[in-house]
């Protein structure tokens, strides 16, 4: 019954599948009109930097490359004889610090346009060295989503398997509560939600064939979003 | 795989303990709240019967002050109470040493009291007594009994006449015309000694020289 639902809230990013959130539409304003050489797009995990970077290579910038976490020096030598307009380097956190420097001293010479996607505590890690911090860097950051741009990105994905006010308001609350606004974990827990409703519709369960206080807790401790 | 009944077993071990929780916070806040009242009203109490010092003293100088004032106005009522002893007139006379049958029983004046009491005066009446009495406590006065025996002289009754004249004596025997009378009654009776005796006694207690004329013509 919930399986199409289920499928929806994959965690898979699909570049076609964006949802407009106001820090998302606030990353790709400031990435465009960035000039400086060198920019850092932080974010706590789950919160979309790899759906932004693909999102902005297929979609903004198709000259850019994406790198996925740790190089080598060869690697970027190659990238950077191939004139990328913009190199993205994902999970920049896994990158060797020689390597870090020497993306600093080509982005210094204007050789080539770093993009750092980075865990924000690595970030500020490195953002505090000195030889980064008199230099002119670009932070892009991406926020949680807020509580009614998540009842909207749900409500979409429902509406458009015919799920509609499934979900009260009240739920949503808590939904929000035990995901805090994560895109990631908005994804898994209503993902969990309806397969605990499948199992029930299954099992033929009354009191778990509609969403209640119950379900949702089950979903949070599935997840590890409980705080016991 | 989602365990869906082991997730239920959790969820309502969660749902317990959440309760759990939350009725020991109102345990704990309910004895907090009576354990504050319990501890103010205790202290309100305490406060009510501990008075602050500074009125302690204030209590103490004006219990003093009262004793003092009490003790001031029973030393006055003290003094009040005394009765007014009015001076005892010297006697001028020993009475021990005068024979009883010649002259009149004289007593002491008694102190007068405080209270003033109003004398009922009774009218004066002059008629002959059948069997006039020596009555101590009819207040005449000497000045009225003096006249009286002076009256029953000239009228020559001399029995009278004496018994009047001891009346005067008892209220003021130290008058001459008292103890003068008292013994030309004795000479006018033919108790020409008596009288003598009674002037020289007298005499030996007071000078006067009247009496003294009077005991000379006696003798003679």
């Amino acid at each position: 019954m919930y399986e199409s639902v289920i499928k929806e809230f994959n965690d898979i990013i699909q570049s076609d599948d964006v949802f407009n959130s106001f820090t998302f539409q606030k990353a790709i304003h400031s990435l465009k009109n960035s000039t400086s050489f060198l920019k850092f797009l932080i974010g706590v995990p789950g919160s979309g930097k790899s759906f932004f970077v693909k999102y902005y290579n297929n979609k903004i910038d198709k000259n850019s490359v994406i790198l996925q976490g740790n190089i080598s020096l060869q690697q970027l030598n190659n990238i950077l004889s191939q004139n990328y307009s913009l190199i993205i380097i994902d999970e920049a956190q896994l990158l060797d610090i020689a390597i870090i420097e020497k993306i600093r001293i080509l982005s210094d010479e204007k050789k080539a346009k770093f993009l750092l996607s980075m865990h924000l505590k690595e970030a500020t890690q490195i953002l505090k060295k000195e030889h980064f911090k008199s230099r002119t860097i670009d932070i892009i950051k991406l926020d949680k989503l807020s509580k009614d741009e998540m009842i909207q990105y749900l409500n979409t994905k429902l509406i458009s398997h015919q799920f509609t006010h499934i979900i009260t308001k009240k739920e949503f609350e808590k939904i929000y509560n035990y995901t805090k606004g994560n895109f990631r974990y908005i994804k898994k827990f209503v993902k969990t939600l309806f397969e605990l409703l499948e199992i029930a519709h299954q099992h033929q369960l009354k009191k778990y064939q509609k969403i209640n206080n119950c379900l949702l807790t089950m979903c949070a401790i599935e997840l590890g979003l409980t705080n016991d | 795989m989602i365990d869906f009944f082991e997730l239920e077993k959790k969820c309502k071990a969660k749902q317990r303990k959440k309760i759990i929780k939350i009725s020991i916070f109102v345990l704990v806040f309910i004895i907090i709240i009576i354990s504050i009242f319990i501890f103010f009203y205790t202290s309100k109490s305490h406060s009510s019967k501990a008075k602050h010092p500074i009125k302690i003293i204030k209590k103490l100088k004006h219990k003093i002050v009262k004793t003092e004032k009490q003790k001031k106005i029973i030393k006055i009522s003290k003094s009040k109470q005394k009765p007014e002893i009015m001076p005892t007139l010297k006697p001028i006379i020993n009475l021990s040493s005068i024979p009883t049958n010649i002259l009149p029983q004289l007593k002491k004046p008694k102190p007068k009291p405080i209270k003033k009491e109003i004398i009922k005066k009774q009218p004066i009446v002059l008629q002959q007594p059948k069997e006039p009495k020596l009555i101590v406590s009819n207040p005449i006065s000497f000045s009225y009994a003096l006249h009286l025996a002076q009256k029953y002289y000239k009228q020559k009754d001399y029995t009278n006449s004496m018994l009047w004249c001891k009346r005067a004596a008892q209220i003021n025997n130290s008058n001459d015309k008292v103890w003068q009378l008292y013994a030309l009654n004795l000479y006018q009776t033919g108790n020409k000694q008596k009288a003598i005796e009674v002037l020289k006694t007298y005499l030996k207690y007071q000078n006067s020289i009247e009496i003294q004329y009077l005991l000379q013509r006696l003798e003679k």
